[in-house]
């Protein structure tokens, strides 16, 4: 699957009514154009959500942009895109549209998605930015905001458009303080004001490791090991700590554990388990701070292990007495793509990370 | 308290809610093609998408003697061609293979049952699992009764550990109401009900759940779902192949078995069915038989006011030739078979009466298209006049099937001009077009179905049941009339006229596809 721009209209001053126009003109060109090629089925033009992008530079919004045009052929939607810089002399706030098309294969349907840029330099553009992207969300449809990079709570910005949001997404992977960061989704969470739900690309990024973890204990004759469960060692790549600790405060919650005490590179819960943090060094593509596995050692050594065998496959290991069962599952491909996709895909709240940024507030 | 013995706490939140327990899937007719292309296929894509316990392994069973290395390179080849994630992997080739086992014996040897059993132990032991077993009946249907006896002989229908054994019956299933009754019966003296799953692949396709989605999702369609609003429904199953090598067993079964009987009948309840008080397998499937004990029943001696049938003769499809259907491999010179029906039936409901479902099926057809169209009422008065020297056209819903997933609904507008000129456009939602995320084949769906115990997409032995009822009368009528000539139609057209001249006397027409 490639995928083309089939239209950019000219950059314009911002006028939410002129780029809906330009959008429509777009639309129509390409009807038109399937139309002289003689293509069988009319464009047809579905849009499953709004996304504002907030990014902090250029290259920032290159990569954002080559996310979501990735994800047009699942899910299409109006992509905003948003490069605000404050620290600029000028005072300039300009737009230009875009239609991205997926080239479809053979028997597949030509999918297409919006793509709007809004480009603003200088406090006073910045400030004007809000007004702009409001009218620009489609109606009717769920409205997220991806904050690309960092920490958004506190920023003008957000408080703005979050009345308007349906979801907003951090990346806590990208924040310097995480700590600190993890404290203020908590905060986040909790606050009666903020409508909008917090999520993370990390717990996107953790999804097949619980999955797989918690596929372990599906079978009822394993299951009462979980209660019975006294040490968890999670091993990352060296890096940022927050997707381990992430996956700690996930499987405490979930198994009604507190944690009361962070002691160097480890977790004591009240109920006597120990969680202990590992890294080893990151080889390969893999990224800095990202998951390698995690083993656990129930009362009596039975033991669970989900870990990378190699890239792209996990394995996932059990021994019980006598029973050492082993299989080979592919992990998920690891991209932006993949973790807002699994992001974009869900509207309700998420209460298993709620719990687990709640349990890791109190904590770190 | 953590409750660990009823729930899995981990599980909460996932996007896969409930994961099936550990169990062992035992396939008779291990060597045949539908194991080869389907069964391990789709076995393999669950694992793929972690979707398999980990305790888990695979038996096939067949006669030829043949050791596990062998069974396991088979099942790799099917894997290679037909999946439609292939090549296998190798990582997880290596691991899943080493769960794939091969037990050999006949279907009527009481031994091989035992060799069986102690294998199943076996496995337990060393896969983990856990005395759960699924038996995949994919023989030919003559060899289910025994299959079925001998299981129940060696004790294979409980679990050794307290588990569940669910048994899958591939179609057809029987061959009129008298051997589909004997079939039930010989099920029921060895397996409860809620064990057994007889499979309609049709049921696991991806847009045949979504019309219960589209009807119990939305309140905007249920009001008008009804006789006040619509004229007529068309159901079309068309095929653009002839028989393609399975010949011998067509010419036994013909388009009303292979089809109208399962396939045709299922897209009809799904349509017609009153919404079920809960989304659960007895519920959605009492709903269903409802439909079937509503179909008004045709006196055999009247078959032929509401059936037309026909057989292709030598023609073209798709710019190829086609050879006549009594020229093809396997099927008698003389055969009487019918290829293609078409078929009015009424349902004695509330909801229905009055109003006629035309369901229409057969080989050598154009193009290959299934589709559920639902036309509504004619306006009472059109303010408009004749526009364009045609009539304003009612409004009209379409549920795509296959190949192009979707719905669409026409509806009337006015042309841009100074004048009022009435042009029905179509409003269309394509799948593709707004989930461009490939759908699960229709046995991954219901193999995992079945290993959850969920029989919402299986048939119930009364819906078999009420099905040939229906079915028994067709049949018996068109033995009286076995020495008529069967009309045919040109390989490559749309039935034979007498079809089309069915639906005009109605004053209806066939949509064009």
């Amino acid at each position: 699957v490639s995928t083309e721009i089939a239209g950019l209209a000219p950059r314009l001053t911002v006028d939410p009514a002129a780029i809906e126009r330009e959008l429509s003109a777009l639309w129509m060109a390409e009807a038109e154009a399937r139309q002289r090629h003689g293509l069988p089925k009319p464009l047809s033009r579905t849009l499953l959500h709004s996304l504002i992008v907030v990014t902090r530079d250029r290259a920032g919004s290159d990569l954002a942009c080559q996310v979501a045009t990735a994800l047009n052929p699942r899910q299409p939607g109006r992509t905003i895109m948003v490069e605000a810089t404050e620290a600029d002399p000028e005072d300039r706030l300009e737009a230009w549209v875009s239609l991205q098309c997926t080239v479809p294969r053979d028997g597949h349907e030509q999918v297409c998605g919006e793509q709007i840029s809004l480009e603003a330099r200088g406090p006073a553009a910045v400030r004007r930015l809000p007004g702009a992207v409001l009218p620009l969300l489609l109606t009717d449809v769920p409205a997220f905001m991806w904050w690309q990079s960092g920490r958004p709570f506190g920023q003008s910005l957000l408080k703005d458009l979050a009345p308007a949001l349906d979801r907003l997404i951090v990346d806590s992977f990208t924040f310097a303080q995480t700590a600190q960061g993890i404290r203020e989704i908590q905060q986040a969470i909790a606050d009666p004001h903020f409508a909008a739900i917090v999520s993370d690309l990390s717990w996107a990024r953790l999804a097949p490791w619980r999955y797989l973890t918690a596929q372990i204990f599906d079978a009822a004759p394993v299951r009462p090991y979980l209660a019975r469960l006294r040490e968890v060692e999670i091993q990352s790549y060296a890096g940022p700590p927050v997707l381990a600790w992430l996956y700690a405060g996930w499987l405490a919650s979930r198994l009604g554990w507190t944690l009361v005490q962070r002691d160097g590179d480890s977790l004591v819960t009240q109920q006597g388990s120990v969680i202990r943090f590992e890294t080893v060094p990151s080889v390969g593509e893999v990224l800095p701070g990202y998951f390698t596995g995690v083993r656990l050692v129930a009362d009596g050594g039975a033991t669970f292990e989900v870990c990378r065998l190699g890239p792209g496959h996990t394995v996932t290991r059990q021994d019980i007495g006598e029973l050492h069962t082993e299989r080979v599952v592919p992990l998920r491909q690891e991209s932006l793509t993949e973790w807002l996709g699994h992001e974009l895909a869900r509207l309700g709240p998420v209460p298993t990370y709620d719990a687990a940024v709640r349990l890791l507030a109190t904590a770190l | 308290m953590l409750d660990t013995l009823t729930a899995n706490p981990l599980r909460e939140g996932l996007q896969v809610e409930r994961m099936p327990e550990p169990n062992a899937v035992v396939i008779f007719g291990a060597s045949g093609d539908l194991t080869k292309r389907k069964l391990v296929p789709a076995l393999y894509n669950l694992e793929l998408e972690g979707l398999l316990p980990n305790g888990f392994a695979v038996v096939g069973f067949a006669r030829r003697p043949i050791p596990d290395a062998e069974f396991r390179q088979q099942m790799l080849e099917g894997i290679n061609a037909f999946s439609r994630n292939r090549p296998a992997q190798p990582e997880v080739w290596e691991a899943f293979s080493q769960k794939l086992h091969y037990c050999p014996g006949n279907f009527d040897d009481p031994a091989a049952y035992q060799q069986l059993a102690a294998l199943l132990n076996t496995l337990d032991e060393e896969h983990g699992t856990a005395g759960n077993r699924l038996f995949y009946l994919a023989t030919a249907p003559e060899y289910f009764p025994v299959i079925i006896q001998q299981l129940g002989a060696a004790g294979l229908n409980e679990s050794p550990a307290g588990g569940w054994v669910h048994v899958i019956i591939e179609k057809p299933f029987g061959r009129d109401l008298s051997t589909a009754r004997d079939l039930n019966r010989t099920v029921q003296s060895v397996f409860r009900e809620d064990q057994v799953y007889r499979i309609d692949h049709y049921l696991g396709k991806e847009t045949v759940q979504n019309i219960l989605v589209f009807r119990f999702a939305n309140g905007i369609f249920e009001p008008v779902w009804n006789r006040n609003y619509v004229d007529h429904v068309q159901i079309t199953v068309a095929e653009a192949v002839g028989v393609e090598g399975r010949g011998g067993y067509y010419d036994t079964a013909g388009v009303i078995r292979d089809m109208i009987q399962n396939h045709m009948l299922q897209l009809l309840t799904l349509v017609a069915m009153d919404p079920p008080v809960a989304f659960d397998a007895n519920a959605v499937r009492d709903e269903k038989v409802k439909v079937l004990r509503a179909i008004h029943p045709i006196a055999p001696a009247d078959v032929d006011q509401f059936v037309v049938r026909g057989q292709y003769s030598a023609g073209s499809v798709g710019g190829k030739p086609a050879p006549g259907y009594r020229e093809e491999r396997g099927v008698a010179p003389g055969s009487v078979t019918e290829t293609f029906l078409a078929l009015r039936l009424h349902l004695d409901s509330w909801r229905w009466a009055g109003v006629p479902f035309y369901l229409r099926s057969g080989k050598r057809l154009p193009k290959r298209s299934t589709e559920i169209a639902i036309q509504f009422k004619q306006i009472p008065l059109s303010l408009f006049g004749r526009t364009s020297g045609s009539a304003i056209e009612p409004n009209l819903l379409v549920l795509n099937i296959q190949p192009d997933e979707g719905i669409s609904l026409r509806f009337n507008s006015k042309l841009p001009g100074s004048i009022v000129q009435v042009r029905p456009v179509n409003m269309d939602f394509r799948y593709g077009t707004s989930f461009g995320v490939p759908a699960p084949e229709a046995y991954e769906r219901l193999i995992l179905d079945c290993m959850l115990g969920e029989a919402a997409l299986f048939t119930r032995d009364d819906e078999v049941e009420a099905a040939w009822t229906f079915v028994n009368r067709l049949l018996e009528g068109w033995e009286r009339l076995r020495a008529a000539e069967l009309p045919t139609y040109e390989a490559g057209t749309w039935g034979p006229r007498a079809a089309h001249d069915f639906i005009e006397a109605d004053g209806r027409r066939w949509r064009r596809l």
